[in-house]
């Protein structure tokens, strides 16, 4: 894809998305006017008949109108969620799929579904294994001759602490949050060679940080690679010392180096099973509409086609369509 | 009590430390064997190809008679002498000769469309990338190896048990780029 079929493309240029959003826009003014005005109203209303009965409190009449606002509030917040659903699936059904559609046509998006965590974790490229996994918006489909699946993840740890007067605490942490991808990879092979964030190099140097990759044996071996620059980037690790240099070419490497540059984003590569998983995490929920701003302000959706448009073309930017050397 | 930790000092700067560089250093060595081990393994495996793909062109090839000619000749020569130095001098004529028949095939369209030659013609970009892999991954052992026995302390080691450099293998330029060699047929 060039970048001017892309300009050419965009929907937020031509305003063929226009009557869609206003139409959604409409909708999401009348579930604030109609449900979030009023929960908010009566939740208010329940906190200052509390704060009166609280301070005067020969008055206990005051009591009945606090729990009646509050109970009507709740009713509110349970009528709003069928309206809230309705829409957030029409976002997602007319804006979310139309700019997939217009990016490459043709491939499938389901809202509700995920990448499985057992391919996830068949990945290799993260460790723990996680306590809860949650995913969603997932797209898949040929692009090209390849295939591309990839979806939302969220996979999290939790640690418990006790303190001194024995509640215990619940902490989640992530493991990973953000897209994960999977491609079918143009070359045959065997073995699995991860790429990953140099963390060590960066903050140790190149002669204590190798040393320290050098332990990380559960991971395979160090791969020492000649690209300085991605060297800096990215550790290597693998199971045979050819067959990682026969997938990271010289070529696919700077390929690599450029995707890095143009997320911005710690990014994590496995090559496995012929094929090749690409973790980019991301620091906030996507494809979500907000309650809170209006839908003609596009900002926040240019975003999320950005991100598609990143994401759909790694099949270019890692040159995956050509199959020249004996995988159809 | 000083005599004898004096007598564990030396011990261990003088036997146990050079024990431990001597093990590194032939670590390495092997590795760099390892590595051109694997570069012969994929040339053997390209060798393998190349009575096949003789066959599959040369009925349509008239005018590369000569060249089909001078790489079986090439192949016999490889397979009968396995030694290093000619093992890397026949595989650089080699690939010459296979681009070069690779550039003519643009001259027979009937070739081109052949299901056996388009395998073959797969097999043969997937080999190259094999080839140019080993050669990087023996080009880095022999960086390492090279590295460990000339900096100090261990090329006092080295200098005594006899570890001489390694040559690296020199790539040609348009190899350093990925190996494409579907391109080769659009120009």
């Amino acid at each position: 894809m060039t970048m001017g079929q892309t300009e050419k493309n965009n929907p937020f240029l031509d305003g063929a998305l226009d009557p869609v959003l206003e139409q959604l826009e409409q909708q999401r003014l009348f579930i604030k006017r109609k449900y979030f005005h009023p929960l908010t109203a009566l939740f208010i209303l329940a906190g200052i008949f509390l704060v009166m009965y609280l301070t005067r409190q020969n008055i206990k009449i005051l009591l009945a109108p606090a729990i009646l606002s509050f109970l009507g509030g709740i009713v509110y917040t349970a009528l709003a969620q069928k309206p809230l659903s309705e829409y957030k699936n029409a976002y997602k059904s007319e804006v979310i799929e139309g700019l997939i559609d217009r990016i490459h046509p043709g491939l499938s998006y389901q809202p509700s579904l995920c990448i499985p965590e057992s391919r996830f974790m068949a990945s290799g490229l993260f460790l723990k294994t996680p306590d809860r996994y949650r995913g969603e918006d997932m797209v898949s489909g040929m692009v090209g001759k390849t295939q591309l699946t990839f979806s939302e993840i969220r996979a999290q740890y939790k640690t418990e602490t006790t303190d001194s007067r024995g509640n215990r605490h619940t902490q989640w942490h992530d493991i990973f949050r953000g897209i994960f991808i999977i491609a079918d990879f143009n070359k045959p092979f065997k073995t699995r060679t991860l790429v990953l964030p140099d963390t060590a190099e960066k903050i140790f140097g190149s002669l204590f940080g190798n040393t320290l990759q050098k332990w990380n044996k559960g991971r395979g071996d160090l791969i020492k690679l000649e690209n300085v620059e991605f060297e800096k980037e990215f550790v290597v690790y693998g199971q045979d010392q050819v067959e990682s240099r026969y997938i990271l070419t010289p070529d696919l490497m700077e390929r690599i180096l450029n995707f890095r540059h143009k997320t911005g984003k710690p990014v994590y590569i496995s090559f496995l099973d012929n094929s090749m998983f690409v973790a980019l995490s991301q620091t906030r929920d996507l494809f979500e509409p907000s309650m809170g701003r209006s839908l003609l302000d596009t900002a926040p959706l240019e975003s999320y086609y950005e991100i598609l448009k990143l994401v759909i073309g790694i099949v270019e930017d890692f040159n995956l369509n050509t199959r020249i050397w004996g995988k159809a | 009590m000083p005599a004898l930790l004096l007598i564990g000092l030396l011990a261990f700067f003088f036997v146990i430390i050079p024990i431990i560089i001597y093990n590194g250093l032939i670590h390495k060595r092997n590795m760099v064997d390892n590595a051109f081990a694997s570069i012969d393994a994929m040339l053997k495996k390209r060798y393998d190809l190349i009575p096949n793909l003789v066959n599959t062109v040369k009925t349509y090839m008239t005018h590369e008679k000569e060249t089909l000619t001078k790489i079986t000749e090439l192949r016999a020569k490889a397979l009968d002498n396995r030694d290093p130095d000619t093992q890397v001098k026949v595989d650089q004529e080699m690939t010459g000769l296979m681009r070069s028949i690779m550039v003519a095939v643009e001259n027979y369209p009937q070739l081109k469309a052949n299901e056996n030659f388009m395998q073959l013609q797969a097999s043969l970009n997937n080999i190259e990338e094999q080839i140019a892999a080993a050669r990087r991954a023996y080009n880095a052992a022999v960086t390492s190896y090279n590295t460990a026995i000339q900096i100090f302390p261990n090329s006092i080691i080295a200098g005594m048990k006899h570890f001489t450099p390694r040559e690296l293998f020199v790539i040609p330029a348009e190899e350093r780029q990925n190996v494409d060699v579907g391109n080769l047929f659009k120009s």
